[in-house]
């Protein structure tokens, strides 16, 4: 499958494109995530308001910087977990936010999976340094990895880079050197 | 930005490889030193003797609005 393929975006994704719904940052969030990375080109940004005695969360909004269906995605997130326990969010799949969404295209499946990767890196920080609950594994759930890995994978960009410009700073030398030579063997000539 | 053009009737292509299987921003303008989200941010447009200047006229306008309103989702503060 290649980008050349036109993406055949439903009415719904479109729709909350055109007008997402909990837009912005929320200056007064109990927790926050921010994942995905700029090198990848995809961030969601998600803000929880959380009743501590029900575990109830009573606010959330969302940035993102990409593309329609990471927008509409990330928007139909906060919608779905308005209200809801911290334990129903935790639950909360990229499928069923794929199927709110009415259907994601395939090329598009990593956006459903970084909204949800977002909201559980934004519940996992709220137990931070309290006891973890049962219903949250110790160890991190594939979609919060898949967050982090677009993180590293800024890491890995960032050094391949380094490499290209050593690499182009070693043959500028080589090339003065060479042309050094030059000039002294043009010299007896 | 690709969407938001095409609703506004401008079919452009993106520099953002979100769209294809790998996840990385063009490369060429990467060695010119610029930033990621510059990177992904690079846009082509093409122009055809078909094109009239209120068309270009219309693209002028509506494409800062367009600008704008992404940049208004984006958790980056400052463009």
């Amino acid at each position: 499958m290649s980008s050349r393929i036109p993406l055949a975006y439903n009415p719904k994704v479109l729709e909350l494109f055109k007008n997402p719904k909990n837009l912005g940052k929320m200056e007064d969030a109990d927790v926050e995530a921010l994942v995905g990375s700029r090198a990848c080109g995809d961030m969601i940004a998600i803000y929880l308001k959380i009743d501590d005695e029900t575990r109830t969360i009573t606010d959330v909004s969302f940035e993102s910087y990409g593309c329609a269906a990471n927008i509409a995605a990330s928007s139909i997130i906060t919608e779905m977990v308005k209200g809801k326990t911290l334990e129903e969010a935790w639950n909360a799949s990229w499928k069923e936010v794929s199927e709110e969404l009415g259907g994601l295209p395939s090329v598009k499946f990593h956006c459903g999976v970084l909204a949800v990767g977002a909201l559980r890196r934004a519940i996992r920080n709220y137990f931070e340094g309290k006891e973890l609950p049962p219903w949250i594994p110790e160890k991190l759930t594939p979609d919060e990895r898949h967050a982090l890995e677009e993180e590293q994978l800024m890491e890995v960009l960032t050094k391949k880079m380094e490499r290209m410009d050593e690499r182009i700073a070693k043959e500028e030398e080589e090339e003065s050197q060479e042309e050094g030579g030059k000039e002294k063997t043009a010299v007896p000539l | 930005m690709t969407v938001e053009m095409s609703l506004k009737g401008v079919y452009l292509s993106s520099g953002s490889a979100c769209t294809s299987r790998i996840l990385e921003p063009s490369h060429v303008l990467l060695a010119l030193k610029r930033k990621y989200e510059e990177a992904h941010g690079s846009v082509l447009m093409k122009t055809t003797p078909f094109l009239t200047v209120s068309d270009i006229e219309y693209v002028l306008t509506c494409f800062p609005e367009a600008v704008q309103r992404i940049r208004s989702i984006s958790p980056f503060r400052g463009g």
